[in-house]
């Protein structure tokens, strides 16, 4: 598969996949598995170059082969040692951002024990900003679904992570 | 919803997160996969329809072979009408009712269209709702990676609905969901419609009567 299409395919990859990695790491908590799900999605992506009529469809493209394989897969987390320990490293209680870091922590303990469903609907909504409507778009299913998932994942982190929602409607109250 | 929609917190540490994805150069490895899904995709379709023919055929032909000792030799023209195609083939030969090799009877139930108006009388065949369904066509539709399989025991099938477990390739991958399928009878294909762990009637129109969601 040669000529312009591939050409603009090879640039868009090297261009956005740390974009697309950064995604793949919340949905997944851990880089290699991250990696691999970034990759499977480009190479769906790569089948369809002949589809994809223009290098502006490769992005939708892939990240929405890369929510239904994440969603399809149901990786099982064995992760968590491993990144909270390179977290907790960065987590130097003298520096200013250790409680971002620390946040961070909570955050990735608090995603592992939500499903994978759940998971992709927090990283749509709160990390790509999307709309219930493109939510429901981008994983194939209806906007109550997503709304269901949401609060469902919500109500999770509210019990194992208050903090991360906790703080959010503190400061609320208090504008 | 509102309290919901506005989480300043989750949002900041999400961004932090996702900055441990890194930047690795995946193309090299994207192109190897693609033709890996490639060859694995060819391999399939191949296995696909060898799986088809063999689902619909045995039974066709066991079913002519139970009937063929009870009707007089007259009449086995009209029993086969309802899976003929519409060519009217004036005096179809004799002997295919005879021993049916499977072959031939199967290919035309895959591949033809509904026969025209002229419906015979016994309603023998029920209505085409893609019931059984092979492993092989799911795995197809599913379009999952390599190593990635549906065992047939694990398939649930019923009104053109099908559900089935996944089977990942090692115990760290291995979910508790199902995978979702809907049979479109114009094309004779089953497509993925959806996955999880809870399937709601509701979140894809499938009828409770399948027994599949609630």
């Amino acid at each position: 598969m040669d000529g312009p299409i591939a050409a603009d395919f090879s640039e868009f990859v090297r261009a956005r996949t740390p974009a697309l990695l950064r995604t793949a790491f919340l949905l997944t908590g851990d880089r290699h598995l991250a990696e691999d799900l970034v990759q499977d999605a480009l190479a769906r992506t790569h089948r369809a170059l002949r589809k994809l009529a223009d290098e502006g469809h490769f992005e939708a493209y892939t990240r929405t082969a890369m929510y239904h394989l994440h969603v399809s897969r149901w990786r099982r987390r064995r992760f968590a040692e491993s990144l909270d320990s390179e977290l907790l490293d960065r987590a130097d209680p003298v520096r200013d951002h250790s409680a971002r870091v620390d946040l961070q922590v909570s955050l990735h303990q608090a995603l592992a024990q939500l499903t994978p469903r759940q998971r992709a609907v927090l990283v749509l909504r709160y990390f790509e900003d999307r709309t219930e409507a493109e939510a429901a778009a981008q994983l194939s299913c209806s906007i109550g679904t997503i709304k269901s998932q949401t609060s469902k994942a919500l109500a999770r982190l509210r019990a194992i992570a208050p903090d991360l929602i906790a703080s959010s409607a503190a400061e609320g109250a208090a504008r | 919803m509102s309290d919901d929609d506005d989480l300043p917190v989750l949002r900041q540490a999400m961004a932090g997160l996702a900055e441990h994805g890194g930047s690795t150069d995946l193309y090299d490895r994207t192109v190897h996969t693609s033709r890996r899904l490639g060859r694995r995709r060819a391999i399939a379709s191949g296995g696909a329809v060898a799986a088809a023919v063999l689902a619909i055929g045995v039974p066709v032909a066991l079913a002519q072979r139970q009937q063929s000792p009870a009707l007089p030799p007259a009449t086995v023209p009209s029993a086969s009408t309802s899976a003929e195609p519409s060519t009217p083939a004036p005096t179809a030969t004799p002997s295919r009712t005879v021993t049916p090799t499977g072959t031939t009877p199967t290919r035309r139930e895959t591949t033809h269209r509904p026969s025209s108006p002229r419906t015979s009388s016994p309603p023998s065949r029920p209505a085409d709702t893609g019931c059984p369904v092979s492993a092989a066509i799911l795995e197809e539709a599913a379009d999952y990676p390599a190593g990635y399989r549906i065992k047939p025991a694990d398939i649930r099938c019923s009104q053109g609905w099908a559900t089935a477990a996944l089977t990942a390739p090692s115990p760290e991958q291995q979910g508790d969901g199902v995978v979702i399928f809907q049979y479109t009878r114009a094309t004779k294909t089953w497509k993925k419609v959806g996955e999880g762990s809870d399937v709601q009637c509701a979140d894809y129109g499938m009828p409770k009567s399948t027994g599949l969601c609630y």
